[in-house]
């Protein structure tokens, strides 16, 4: 399994990322990803990020097309619109697994008070 | 109204964003994407700019852009191993761009004196010609106001008398006609004057006009016998009727100048809207016309090609009217050309003067930046000795350019911005010709924007690229130790220099002849003679109505009281009666035949005609020349009698006293082949000549005594005695007594209408005065500038010269010598585009032609001299230097 060994695929970028991320409660339009990154995270993304990494994103086959009345949004409802396929949620799960590992190392090396619920 | 225009200017920058994003998604972006996700990108951009314009459009505009020109500026994955993190090292070429343009930044805020003269001087230029394209955008590019107004078109043309109104059905989709008029409304207040017109009752549809209120006129409103309705325009319905909302269906009772005794009432439908824009001013009261005949204007059947039309119109009234001759035709011009035509020639030149005036400021910052990129040749030596491409120092460069001009365009846009709501006012007011649209079209739109911003553009690259051939060499030049050695300026840079000064010279030397040729003219018209003296003559316009007085008698009998009555106004010197007033309308000649001898053929000429009553001539100040005046036996039983002007006695009776002699008005053209010959009159008198207007030659002058004639309408003409208030009320008070309901009309001072005629040459004059004087400061400025640095770069040498014992006088001589060679070139090409500009201001010259030896060398010469001394001085001060102090430094 892949999330067993995350060291072994080195980190994906904050972009990619959140736009995964953006899609793992189902198909978005570029509109909806852009708004959803920037309501979660803050990172301010433009059309030419949005579309470019989608771009790559489907030619890899972590994200497909879906139809487009699939995904929310009254005034977008002309524009594409996209979901997660397995590979990507594949991808996600790893890098998800990767930080929050990441995120616990402080907390052992007693750098940082310890978060909820692990005594 | 703000909202209306807020929304607009939204609009225009949610549609210039839109374009210029498009253009920046090619450049960035691998064709691929672009074609798979273009139209995706464009359409989230225009989400993203919409939600943002929400909050305020400058602000949302900013917060848009900023996101968008980020979001460009990141880096995509490249490849799948570019997907992680890890591959994001190295320079990306937008990061390199953004510390480019921090840098230029920085490099400004240095020298902040320098900013100022490399960005404000073209700023200034960029506002000139932002708020000149503003005026010629609103009046010779963007179409009228109307839709699909391609198809609008004026019918002219001789055979176009011809032309009966059934005949156009199948050229025309509507054909508008339409007859001015003035009606005196009377009742609610004070009587009043107000123009309007008859017109076809479907007109509306033709310019796709919508009532403010109420609607407009119904087809059947035009035919005889219905009840008369009028709609009224937007300033009457505010002014008479207070902008009464509920004012449809109420009536309001006017007198016209051809109608019947009493005053008609006439149906309010409708008002017209405020915006509502039309080529002439007869708007106030429209009413439905009744049989029209003649065929103005109208909308031209889609599809169907001018020419073509014109043929179609042209062949129609040539069928009607067999006795037209053969080479009449119609013509169809198309609405907008004709009401721009006398405009254009003068709006094009005055673009062209603003043109330059940007070439010249553009060339200013030029030399600056030529000198200051010799001064940074170490600097870009160094950075190249260390590894920078020269790719590399070339964006740079480049970027540099481009941020001076982007600076230079905002400034001089919003210079422009604060200036263009003037325009309006001014444009009118000097070139005589209302503003399509009305004065608020003169304004910034898209096109406007975008012509600026691709001159911006233009202005930038030259900016960028023009110290680069130096600087690529520059590399080169360091290796070899020139550049190290500081001081010796390549030779290169040095000529680019020069040119750019020499350019500098020969285009202000071309704008100050414009200017000076337009000046003169100026002068030419202000002294003029228009053959009387308009000063202190008041002017007014009476007509009587033909059921009041049904014959020429009792006309007659109208005007001796009305002009009896205001002879004996105390303050009034002397008073006139007459068909017509030089400069305040266009004349037509009409033809005349004189008789030569008894039994001789006759002569034939063309002249313009005059009614006038007896004092015509002494209240004018006209001379005369031979003969009598009119006098009050002049009647119509006598034998009828004229006075002409002595170019048309010229015309007739060249080597003859034309005292005596007798001659005719010959039929018009268009007038119908069975009309009366007119009577033959002999002359009693000889006069000078009068202008119609201030320029062309004298058209030749027919007078005939107001007895003799028989005119309804006629032009009251006071002197006021010297120092007298104006006599016009003094004669409303006359009139009221002779006839309370006849109205005086068209009252102005005779001094102020041909002073306006003046206005367009004035206007030109003073523009390109002021045009002139930037640019020729500019050019003394650029001159001084290239010497200093010239001076300063050769201290050495010079310091050298002089210990070997070289003299004060011949050092400053050897920078003269340099300079003026610059300067003598520069007048050269100068003087050559100093003609040219004349032959283009053409029919704007009076008085002096375009190649004027005066002007051109008078102004040679002032440029010479002032050169002269803009070389002398850093020249003197380099020559004054301790020669000992330099070499030691």
């Amino acid at each position: 399994m892949a999330d067993s060994d995350p060291g072994a695929t080195p980190p994906l970028t904050p972009v990619v990322f959140h736009i995964l991320l953006s899609l793992s409660d189902g198909p978005l339009h570029g509109y909806g990803i852009m708004k959803r990154v920037e309501a979660d995270s803050g990172l301010a993304m433009g059309p030419g990020t949005v579309y470019g990494s989608l771009n790559r994103l489907l030619e890899w086959g972590w994200v497909r097309e879906v139809d487009p009345a699939a995904a929310p949004g009254e005034d977008v409802r002309r524009a594409r619109a996209f979901e997660l396929t397995r590979a990507g949620r594949e991808a996600l799960k790893t890098e998800a697994v990767r930080i929050a590992r990441l995120a616990r190392m402080p907390e052992v090396r007693r750098l940082a008070p310890q978060t909820g619920g692990r005594r | 109204m703000s909202g209306g225009e807020g929304g607009r200017i939204r609009r225009y920058a949610l549609s210039a964003s839109l374009l210029l994003y498009r253009q920046l998604l090619r450049l960035r972006y691998p064709a691929p994407l672009c074609q798979r996700f273009g139209a995706d990108m464009e359409a989230l951009f225009r989400l993203m700019l919409a939600e943002e314009l929400e909050r305020g459009t400058l602000r949302g505009l900013v917060r848009a852009w900023w996101r968008a020109v980020r979001d460009l500026g990141h880096p995509l994955p490249a490849s799948a191993a570019a997907l992680h993190d890890d591959a994001r090292r190295g320079t990306h070429r937008l990061a390199a761009v953004r510390d480019d343009i921090a840098y230029t930044f920085r490099s400004l805020l240095r020298d902040v004196r320098f900013a100022a003269v490399v960005v404000l001087v073209p700023a200034v230029g960029v506002a000139l010609t932002a708020m000149v394209f503003a005026v010629v955008n609103a009046y010779l590019v963007r179409p009228l106001p109307y839709p699909e107004s391609d198809r609008l078109v004026a019918v002219r043309g001789i055979a176009a008398s011809g032309l009966s109104w059934d005949d156009v059905d199948g050229v025309f989709e509507r054909a508008v006609s339409w007859d001015l008029d003035v009606f005196s409304l009377v009742g609610g207040g004070e009587p009043q004057l107000v123009s309007g017109a008859w017109i076809t009752p479907t007109f509306l549809d033709v310019y796709d006009v919508r009532p403010a209120l109420g609607r407009g006129f119904l087809p059947e409103e035009g035919r005889r016998g219905s009840p008369p309705v009028a709609l009224i325009s937007d300033r009457l319905w505010r002014e008479r009727f207070g902008a009464d909302r509920a004012i449809v269906g109420r009536t309001f009772s006017a007198y016209m100048s051809d109608r019947p005794d009493a005053p008609e009432s006439f149906t309010i439908v409708g008002v017209l809207p405020a915006d509502f824009w039309y080529f002439n001013s007869y708007t106030d009261v429209l009413a439905p016309i009744v049989e029209p005949r003649t065929v103005y204007t109208g909308r031209l059947r889609e599809g169907l090609p001018r020419e073509g039309a014109a043929e179609l119109l042209t062949a129609q009234a040539h069928r009607r009217r067999p006795d037209l001759p053969d080479d009449a035709v119609v013509e169809l011009v198309s609405l907008h050309d004709e009401h721009v035509a006398t405009v254009r020639p003068m709006l094009l030149v005055v673009q062209g003067a603003a043109l330059l005036v940007l070439l010249i400021a553009c060339a200013n910052t030029a030399v600056l930046l030529l000198v200051r990129a010799a001064a940074r040749e170490r600097e870009l030596g160094v950075r190249r000795a260390l590894g920078a491409q020269t790719s590399r120092l070339a964006r740079q460069l480049l970027t540099e350019g481009l941020v001076l001009a982007a600076l230079a365009g905002c400034i001089g846009l919003a210079l422009a911005a604060f200036g263009v709501h003037a325009l309006g006012a001014i444009a009118e007011q000097s070139l005589g010709r209302s503003v399509p649209g009305g004065p608020g079209a003169i304004r910034f739109d898209a096109t406007v924007f975008a012509a600026t911003a691709a001159v911006a553009a233009l202005i930038g690259i030259v900016f960028g690229l023009v110290p680069l051939p130096g600087s690529a060499r520059a590399a080169l030049a360091s290796l070899l130790g020139e550049v190290g050695r500081g001081g010796t300026d390549t030779r290169r840079r040095q000529r680019a220099r020069h040119v750019m000064v020499g350019a500098e010279v020969a285009l202000s030397l071309a704008l100050l002849t414009g200017a000076a040729l337009m000046v003169r003219s100026a002068v030419h018209l202000q002294r003029v003679d228009p053959g009387f003296r308009p000063d202190g003559i008041s002017l007014g316009e009476v007509g009587v109505r033909q059921a009041s007085y049904p014959d020429t008698a009792a006309r007659v009998a109208f005007f001796d009281r009305l002009i009896d009555g205001v002879r004996a106004i105390p303050t009034i010197q002397s008073a006139a009666l007459v068909s017509a007033v030089p400069f305040t309308a266009r004349f037509a000649t009409i033809g005349v035949e004189a008789e030569v001898g008894p039994g001789d053929p006759t002569r034939r000429s063309e002249t313009v005609t005059y009614v006038v009553g007896e004092g015509w001539f002494d209240t004018m100040e006209i001379e005369r020349v031979r003969g009598r005046d009119f006098t009050p036996v002049d009647v119509a039983g006598a034998e009828p009698v004229a006075i002409v002007s002595e170019t048309l006695a010229r015309r007739l009776w060249p080597d003859q006293d034309p005292v005596g002699k007798r001659l005719r008005t010959l039929p018009r053209a268009d007038a119908p082949p069975d009309a009366q010959p007119a009577p033959l009159r002999r002359v009693v008198g000889v006069v000078a000549d009068v202008r119609h207007a201030l320029t062309g030659p004298p058209m030749g002058d027919l007078y005939m005594p107001l007895r003799q004639t028989d005119r309804a309408w006629m032009h009251v003409v006071v002197r006021a005695r010297p120092g007298a208030s104006s006599p016009l009320p003094a004669i409303e008070e006359v009139l009221h007594r002779v006839d309370p309901v006849v109205p005086l009309s068209a009252t102005r001072q005779l001094g102020d209408v041909v002073d306006d005629a003046m206005a367009p040459t004035r206007f030109l004059a003073a523009l390109l005065t002021g045009f002139s004087a930037f640019a020729f400061a500019l050019a003394v400025i650029g001159l001084y500038g290239v010497i200093s640095y010239a001076a300063r770069q050769r201290r050495r040498d010079i310091a050298i010269r002089m210990a070997l014992g070289a003299d004060r006088a011949s050092v400053a001589r050897l920078f003269l010598r340099q300079g003026m060679a610059v300067v003598v070139s520069g007048i050269l090409f100068g003087t050559f585009g100093g003609y040219a500009l004349g032959r283009a201001l053409g029919g704007q010259l009076h008085g002096v032609a375009p190649g004027d030896p005066l002007t051109h060398v008078l102004l040679a010469f002032v440029l010479l001299v002032t050169a002269a001394a803009a070389i002398w001085l850093p020249a003197r001060r380099a020559a004054t230097a301790q020669p000992m102090g330099v070499l030691r430094e």
